[in-house]
């Protein structure tokens, strides 16, 4: 059972955070290793604060770029979304609930630990101008870990 | 010669007319000893350069040139002899400074004057002029002879006789000199064979050497002239030979004379580095902050590439409960054999297509019976949904185990980050801060000395390597020499030539190898002497610690200073600063008790804070010995060196006769101030 092959659209507007956050420069080196890593965290992140928004956004990334740890999370997400495991014999399905979620999840990301670098262009929406000196997954390890450490999310 | 008093008269610090009589000044004065007090800076070792500016005119003494790397390049009229605040009161006239000296020598009483005339010019330059010299001599019946200015010259003479110019600096040793003789340098051993030759006048001894030396080419010269055939050649061998082995020698001279001024520049580098030596390390405390803020650099890009690898698999992290709530609910379902389901979905359409149930009744569509199945149709899944959620049961385990894992490793993570961070904050205000002191000091150029200190070791050492090597063919010319001299010998015999002029060449051979010999039987005669002395005092000196292991003092054929532990073995290189102190002074002491003891020499002699590096006890032990040893002594302290214990000891001494303390009365102003002894020999 897996979410293979299915390609995973995430809001326009949010592109380039996707990019920014896993894009590497000279001398700055890329906060997470693949799109796949930031919509598993913002799907889990939505799903925490139990808000879901319908996606109708574009397609980013393919879905078997996620690895199996990532992917169960996914699919466990959507089956209590769905509640019920029928879901699961649906890929797309699995990965369309999550694509709600990650919406929630990024709009959160963006107005608290990103907030200091996030930037809104109208035609480009949404990016992040960093430097050398923003220790950026200093910043996303510290929110994790008090988010992490804050209590259970039934 | 015994000094009674010193009058100076606007003389370097001291303004106006002020004098010091000396304890000691008649030869049956059991009070031998005078203390002068004061701090730095205020004329101590001026006292000293009076009584020599008096006696010989020297504006300055060896001690100046000590302090210059390159002595060629002293100029001592830069060393002015006119009190500075008399010059500024006085000007635009100028003012006369006067130094006078009564002593007595060989039952003559003797009053010498040197004055000279000073001016500050419109440039602030001090001009300085001298006034003439005055001797008057009374002998024993009252007679006196006086010789004015234009006596100089026998009025040199006369001080020559009594005290030779060329000793004039020995009877002054401060702690620098005091310190050189116990280092191996050049300079070291010149000083001693300057010391042993001039303070006991055994120079006139290599002096006849030389004479004779000279002699032996002018006559070999004669020879040559008057001879032929193999005589002849061997005669002009010889002359080459001689020559070559004076070339030899005045290289050897040469090579010593660099190595004097190298390790001269190398005592003054090493000075200079000193006075940085708070800034050094400074410097090396900045290189160790600098080098140790780059490992913890490289620490801080480890810990940020954990960050951001745990930042990659934060969904996974956060999705604990997520992962936990689903898990338990697959578990109570597998518990309950919910999965795999007891009706299995092939059986239900079986069923439902045959229309037929298992006990043979029909199931009419549209039945109750028929929906029920249909109802069961829809709620279990099919096969491979059973296997796939068994599936995920168990990758629900693998992920909630990453979970775990991740969030402990994120913790310590995040605090070794935190550690990292306090390291660097605190090693960037270190470096900070000793960058800007060491910006307030100014630029040393630390480096740049030190690389100059290397290089002149390694002249040092090359032009050690080849003074050893022009000393080594220096001696195999003088073996060959030898061995020639006597093939000339036995030449003039065979030929019977020139007899006469043979006869005295082979007399003068002879008495310049004779006179070789008694140089250097005179020279380890006064060595042992120097040697038993030295280590006499040396064991008076030394304190009980070091007397368990030093032993006796050796003056080696070099002249250089060594020290022998209890094997017999040489111990210099181990002993303290303090013993090599007391080795210096056991040194001078010997010196001294030689000279004075053949009644060669009595000059008061000065020490200049000698204290200042030794223990208690060796300063003790030094204030028993060295009154007994000088018939003068002056002892030049500061107060922090001569503290109530050294008063108690040198009064129990029973030699203390004069105390006096120098005060500095205003700028470049000291006034000599004569103190009670209190509880002492005198009331």
């Amino acid at each position: 059972m897996n979410i293979d092959n299915i390609r995973v659209r995430v809001s326009k507007h949010y592109h380039n955070v996707y990019r920014d956050l896993t894009q590497e420069t000279a001398t700055r080196p890329k906060v997470f290793q693949q799109h796949g890593d930031v919509f598993a965290l913002c799907a889990v992140l939505g799903y925490r604060l139990g808000r879901c928004n319908e996606c109708k956004g574009a397609d980013l990334f393919w879905s078997h770029s996620l690895n199996k740890h990532q992917q169960v999370v996914l699919m466990a997400l959507s089956a209590v979304e769905a509640g019920e495991y029928g879901i699961l014999s649906t890929p797309a399905s699995v990965v369309e609930t999550c694509e709600g979620y990650a919406e929630t999840g990024m709009e959160y990301l963006l107005g608290g630990v990103l907030a200091p670098l996030a930037h809104y262009d109208e035609k480009g929406g949404y990016s992040l101008r960093m430097t050398d000196s923003d220790e950026v997954e200093k910043l996303m390890a510290s929110a994790i870990a008090d988010l992490a450490t804050a209590g259970p999310v039934l | 010669m015994r000094v009674q008093r010193l009058e100076l008269t606007n003389f370097r610090q001291f303004e106006g007319t002020q004098a010091i009589d000396f304890a000691g000044a008649g030869e049956s004065d059991p009070n031998t000893v005078t203390v002068v007090a004061g701090e730095n800076g205020l004329g101590k070792t001026g006292l000293y350069r009076a009584l020599m500016y008096c006696l010989f005119g020297a504006r300055s003494l060896d001690q100046d040139r000590n302090y210059e790397s390159d002595p060629g390049s002293f100029d001592e009229t830069k060393i002015y002899l006119v009190n500075l605040a008399a010059l500024d009161r006085c000007k635009p006239a100028g003012v006369e400074a006067k130094v006078r000296v009564l002593f007595t020598h060989d039952g003559k009483a003797y009053d010498m004057s040197r004055k000279l005339y000073g001016v500050l010019d419109g440039n602030a330059d001090v001009l300085e002029e001298n006034r003439g010299t005055t001797l008057h001599i009374t002998d024993s019946r009252g007679n006196t002879a006086s010789l004015g200015p234009v006596d100089s010259e026998q009025i040199t003479e006369t001080i020559g006789a009594i005290l030779d110019p060329r000793v004039r600096d020995y009877f002054l040793f401060d702690g620098e000199r005091i310190e050189r003789l116990t280092k191996a340098t050049t300079r070291q051993r010149r000083e001693i064979a300057r010391g042993i030759r001039n303070l006991l006048r055994i120079d006139e001894v290599f002096a006849a050497a030389e004479a004779l030396k000279l002699l032996d080419r002018k006559l070999t010269s004669e020879m040559q002239a008057v001879s032929s055939g193999e005589y002849q050649k061997r005669l002009m061998e010889k002359g080459r030979l001689s020559e070559e082995l004076s070339k030899l020698t005045e290289r050897v001279g040469h090579l010593t004379s660099e190595l004097e001024i190298a390790e001269r520049q190398l005592d003054a580098i090493d000075k200079e580095i000193e006075t940085y030596a708070h800034l050094n390390e400074a410097i090396e405390k900045r290189s160790r902050a600098e080098a140790e803020r780059k490992t913890v650099l490289d620490e801080k890009a480890k810990t940020r590439q954990d960050l951001r690898a745990l930042c990659s698999r934060s969904g996974v992290l956060l999705a604990k409960d997520l992962l936990d709530r689903v898990w338990v609910d697959l578990d109570v379902r597998i518990e309950k054999g919910e999965i795999p389901p007891p009706l299995r979905q092939e059986f239900i359409a079986k069923l439902i297509e045959n229309g037929t149930c298992i006990c043979g009744r029909a199931i009419e569509p549209d039945s109750q019976e028929y929906f029920q199945l249909k109802t069961w149709e829809k709620r279990v899944v099919d096969a491979s949904s059973q296997h796939g959620l068994l599936s995920f049961y168990s990758d629900l385990s693998g992920a909630r185990q990453e979970a775990d894992g991740l969030l402990d490793d994120l913790t310590k993570t995040l605090h070794r980050s935190a550690e990292v961070q306090e390291r660097i904050d605190s090693l960037d205000t270190l470096i900070r801060q000793l960058t800007e002191d060491l910006d307030q000091a100014g630029n040393p150029d630390l480096k740049g000395k030190s690389s100059f200190r290397t290089e002149t070791l390694r002249k040092i050492a090359k032009l050690n390597v080849d003074k050893d090597t022009v000393t080594q063919q220096q001696e195999d010319k003088k073996t060959e020499l030898a061995e020639l001299e006597r093939e000339l010998e036995r030449l003039a015999k065979e030929a019977n030539v020139h007899q006469s002029l043979a006869r005295q060449t082979l007399i003068l051979a002879r008495a310049k190898v004779a006179m070789e010999h008694v140089v250097s039987g005179f020279v380890a005669e006064v060595r042992k002497e120097l040697q038993d002395k030295a280590t006499a005092s040396f064991q008076a000196l030394i304190d009980h610690d070091g007397a368990r292991t030093l032993r006796a003092v050796l003056v080696s054929e070099d002249y250089s200073l060594e020290v022998t532990d209890w094997r017999g073995k040489p111990f210099l290189a181990n002993v303290s600063a303090g013993q090599r102190q007391i080795l210096s002074l056991a040194f001078i002491t010997a010196l001294a008790q030689i000279a004075g003891g053949a009644s060669v020499l009595e000059v008061p002699l000065y020490m200049d804070t000698p204290f200042s590096r030794l223990s208690t006890e060796h300063r003790v032990n030094l204030l028993r010995l060295m009154p007994q040893v000088a018939p003068q002594l002056i002892l030049l302290v500061t107060g922090k060196e001569f503290g109530a214990e050294e008063q108690a000891e040198l009064r129990a001494s029973g030699r203390w006769g004069k105390r006096y303390l120098l005060e500095g009365e205003s700028q470049g102003v000291t006034r000599i101030r004569e103190q009670p002894l209190v509880g002492g020999t005198r009331a």
